[in-house]
């Protein structure tokens, strides 16, 4: 069986030690992983590679590197090392295990506008399949409100460093996202609604999203003159996702949903980042392309209402094909622990390893406009990373080490497997 | 394609590009999809030659397979004639120990659900009288490699029979493999929904104790078999007359008679025995009572799971249980008991109060203490992961070759059923597939079901190739 060694601890500090307590947040690690398989995802695979991380970024990759002095050394031969597995459609601590009703957070079903709440406010940083996802090579997720509302609020783009606030969990520097839902779920949860409130069908829909983003520039306009209105923070995040200063998450399934909101859309002038869920995406990915809208999507599931029936397990590779960037999101805090093997049967249907591998790491970092910053083992990225003892596509493979920032959030030797965990 | 006599049914279909409606898919596709009708048995032959069989029961071996008349007569090196699989893995397709396909089509479209009747304690209701074979879901499934499933009612208390079917086949007759196949009964929070429903454990236990205590025979026949005979055969003289609920009993005992590999004359017997006063739900419980109708008992929490082994000890049943997400914290008593588990599904996460200590290697736990266990993956669109589920309880410890057989033949020998393994005198059921059937990357080529190649086309493969250009 093969194992990880630890050689060369030179650095106090830097590649924790064994203990029960999960690794300090933050710390700047300087590391060199050794001998390890690289898939980088942004370039050709590197057998026997070395990575070289100071100051939690990666700052060489190669093979034959020479070993800088006085760096910690992780012998990685025989693995797999990988991205961060980035996961864009996550309700993990909005709705914390274990379920029910005192831990559903996730959608503030009061009115179907509400631009002004913020995942990260109903955060818990202590749901233990946080610790899960850790164990399963995740390293940056986007938690989103649910989608029983048109607009239903802020976005949290995280890292999963371990932490007892959300504040040291926040990826610094992220551009802000913005949960939408169009389709059969702001239909049922509004259909019936007191009065002003009330929704009942697509066209309805898309007229109240209309009404809603000409009110936000209205009220920009009445902010000008001498006697402003107060300020309202709903209209404010509108003007900002018009101003493109927000990126779209749009929750969608069917074809024509996810074309009627580029009504709306493109009248206003904003875009749409990533189209979740997007069960269609295959029927018009030619316009999704167009817009340059991400898809992210799963593998295989379909089927659970009328229009999530036309899912089929081709979507992503011909989202693929016609130039879209395909992501695969997990929307589950059970699927987001293997999304590697989510990733894996895509391969079943047609796509390319490398391509599958892009579902879960360069693909998603672009959907979230961080592909600069994650998604990649380049120079300059973050060092969030994954080591596996096989290739990530066979069932048997096993997370061996997660990194964040250079610094180890999970470690199997150090951690034990997450089975039993609470 | 080159496949004998049956195999070359699909050879020429090809998929229709036509832009028809959706409201046509939906409808008409089921039709469209040219499921071959499963005629004669007798013309269900075929044979392959150079392939890896996994038989199903943890052994491997090369060679070839005949299936005559639709089952199999011969496997292994000595079959040397017939299609050449080029060295291709040839295994006995997945076996569902535990799910509802086939009786829900859209689940938040509440006209098409008929996974559960409206009463709480609704033992007469079976599953076959609800299977819809052309659901949409099958051919999905069969697709990725499902053949079998065992198809089961929701969430009640006593929710009634189920049936194990074929997923090819355009009646449930066709489809049918055995029913009933066993008599569904929910512990936990599970049990609490339905009318007139109890709303606590303790009330679900007194209702179930309550029930089985009612079942129970009169003074006179306790125990006494012979007398019961006695009675049955007298009593079936006078009723062949009168008696509509026995025509529904005859149905049953037909079916078992035709679909039952073992123990024929048994379940044939129980169908009809006490008859009379009784309600057809109350004849269904008394066979559970006299163990002549199996009870499967879903419990996930490690206290429900003893509260069904001290029932089934207490009432003397044949039982299994299902789920048993905790199973593993008691993995000492169910193996005392010699219980059998339909375990999963596997990917059971500690999410909800009944599930705090699920873990990925409570399938490995229990196999190690001793447990039978076949792997289940409930639902109906996806079941399709069933392999992946049993990969997964593989990589936590379970032994590869008993998390193959825990997806194959397992459940269906449960139930003495010769189904799931690759052997002579099982039905000639089997699935191409290129490598192992564990891995998620593994993609399966072709499907045979009991002697007839199936075709590769679902409602899936009807839309990626109507929009593979698009127009």
């Amino acid at each position: 069986m093969w194992f990880l060694t630890f050689v060369a601890l030179a650095a106090p500090g830097a590649a924790a030690a064994p203990s029960a307590a999960p690794a300090s947040p933050v710390q700047p690690a300087r590391l060199v992983i050794d001998n390890a398989t690289v898939l980088t995802i942004s370039g050709p695979v590197i057998v026997d590679g070395t990575v070289i991380i100071e100051g939690g970024r990666i700052r060489e990759v190669g093979s034959g590197l020479p070993l800088p002095a006085g760096f910690p050394v992780v012998d990685a031969r025989g693995g797999y090392l990988m991205p961060g597995i980035i996961d864009v459609h996550s309700h993990m601590g909005v709705y914390s295990w274990p379920g029910g009703s005192g831990t559903d957070d996730g959608n503030e079903a009061v009115e179907a506008f509400t631009p002004r709440v913020w995942a990260g406010d109903s955060f818990d940083p202590e749901d233990p399949a946080l610790a899960r996802a850790r164990a399963g090579g995740v390293t940056t997720i986007q938690v989103l409100p649910g989608s029983a509302n048109l607009v239903g609020g802020l976005s949290a783009i995280l890292k999963l460093r371990p932490a007892r606030t959300i504040e040291p969990m926040l990826f610094a520097g992220a551009p802000r996202g913005i949960k939408m839902a169009v389709g059969e779920n702001p239909k049922r949860v509004y259909r019936n609604a007191p009065d002003d409130d009330q929704l009942q069908t697509r066209m309805g829909l898309f007229a109240a999203l209309r009404a809603r983003f000409q009110a936000a520039l209205d009220y920009r306009t009445a902010r000008t003159r001498k006697e402003p209105p107060a300020r309202d923070l709903d209209a404010e995040t509108l003007l900002d996702v018009i101003d493109g200063k927000i990126r779209v998450n749009l929750h969608g399934y069917r074809a024509y949903d996810v074309v009627g909101f580029y009504r709306v859309a493109d009248a206003f002038g904003f875009s749409v980042a990533i189209f979740h869920h997007a069960l269609d995406a295959y029927k018009v990915r030619d316009i999704l392309v167009a817009h340059g809208t991400a898809v992210a999507t799963w593998p295989d599931w379909w089927g659970f209402k009328l229009e999530a029936f036309d899912g089929i397990p081709w979507n992503a590779q011909m989202v693929h094909e016609a130039g879209g960037t395909a992501i695969l999101h997990s929307d589950s805090a059970d699927h987001v622990q293997r999304l590697n093997f989510e990733a894996a049967k895509l391969v079943r249907y047609g796509m390319s390893e490398s391509e599958a591998l892009r579902t879960i790491t360069l693909n998603p970092a672009i959907g979230l406009g961080l592909a600069d910053r994650v998604g990649a083992i380049a120079p300059g990225r973050d060092a969030d990373l994954v080591l596996y003892d096989r290739h990530p596509f066979d069932i048997y493979t096993q997370v061996q080490l997660t990194w964040i920032d250079g610094a180890p959030v999970y470690d199997r030797e150090r951690d034990g497997v997450p089975d039993g965990q609470r | 394609m080159t496949v004998s006599a049956t195999g070359c049914l699909m050879a020429n279909v090809k998929p229709g590009k036509y832009p028809v409606s959706r409201r046509a898919l939906l409808g008409g596709l089921g039709a469209a999809m040219l499921v071959p009708r499963w005629t004669a048995a007798a013309s269900s032959s075929y044979s392959l030659k150079n392939a890896r069989l996994l038989i199903g029961d943890g052994t491997e071996v090369r060679g070839g397979l005949r299936v005559e008349a639709g089952l199999i007569t011969a496997v292994g090196p000595e079959v040397t004639s017939g299609e050449d699989l080029g060295g291709a893995v040839l295994w006995p397709g997945m076996y569902n120990s535990g799910c509802d396909l086939g009786l829900v089509e859209v689940d938040q479209e509440g006209g098409t659900r008929d996974d559960a009747d409206g009463a709480a304690v609704s033992p007469q209701v079976r599953v076959v009288d609800a299977y819809n074979p052309r659901s949409l879901a099958i051919a999905v499934s069969r697709f990725d490699g499902v053949v079998g499933a065992l198809v089961l009612p929701g969430d009640r208390l006593v929710a009634g029979q189920g049936a194990w079917l074929r997923t090819l086949g355009d009646t449930v007759d066709d489809a049918l493999i055995q029913a009933p196949a066993g008599l569904v009964v929910r512990l936990g929070r599970g049990g609490l929904s339905g009318t007139d429903a109890p709303s606590s454990r303790m009330g679900a236990a007194a209702k179930l104790r309550e029930l089985l205590e009612n079942a129970e025979d009169d003074d006179e026949d306790v125990g006494r078999e012979e007398g019961w005979r006695k009675k049955r055969r007298l009593r079936s003289r006078d009723e062949d007359e009168d008696d509509d609920e026995d025509d529904e009993e005859d149905r049953d005992e037909d079916d078992d008679h035709e679909d039952d590999h073992e123990d024929d004359d048994e379940e044939g017997e129980a169908a009809d025995v006490g008859a009379g006063e009784l309600s057809p739900g109350d004849r269904v419980l008394r066979q559970v009572r006299r163990g002549r109708l199996k009870v499967l008992i879903a419990a996930d929490r490690a206290s429900d799971l003893l509260v069904a082994l001290s029932i089934i000890d207490e009432f003397k049943l044949d039982a299994m249980l299902l789920g048993a997400a905790e199973g593993h914290l008691v993995a000492g008593a169910i193996a005392e008991a010699g219980v059998p588990v339909l375990l999963g599904p596997v990917t059971t996460q500690p999410s909800s109060f009944d599930t705090l200590n699920a873990r990925y290697d409570n399938a490995a736990l229990l196999h190690r203490a001793g447990v039978r266990l076949a792997i289940r993956a409930p639902g109906h669109h996806n079941i399709r992961n069933l392999n992946l589920d049993a990969g997964l309880a593989a990589r936590a410890g379970l032994p590869p070759e008993v998390a193959l057989a825990a997806i194959t033949g397992n459940g269906p020998g449960f139930f003495g059923l010769k189904v799931g393994l690759l052997r002579p005198g099982y039905e000639g059921t089997c699935v191409l597939s290129d490598g192992d059937p564990l891995q998620p990357r593994t993609a399966h080529r072709r499907v045979w079901v009991r002697g007839v190649e199936a075709p590769m086309v679902s409602y899936q493969t009807e839309l990626r190739d109507r929009f593979r250009s698009l127009w």
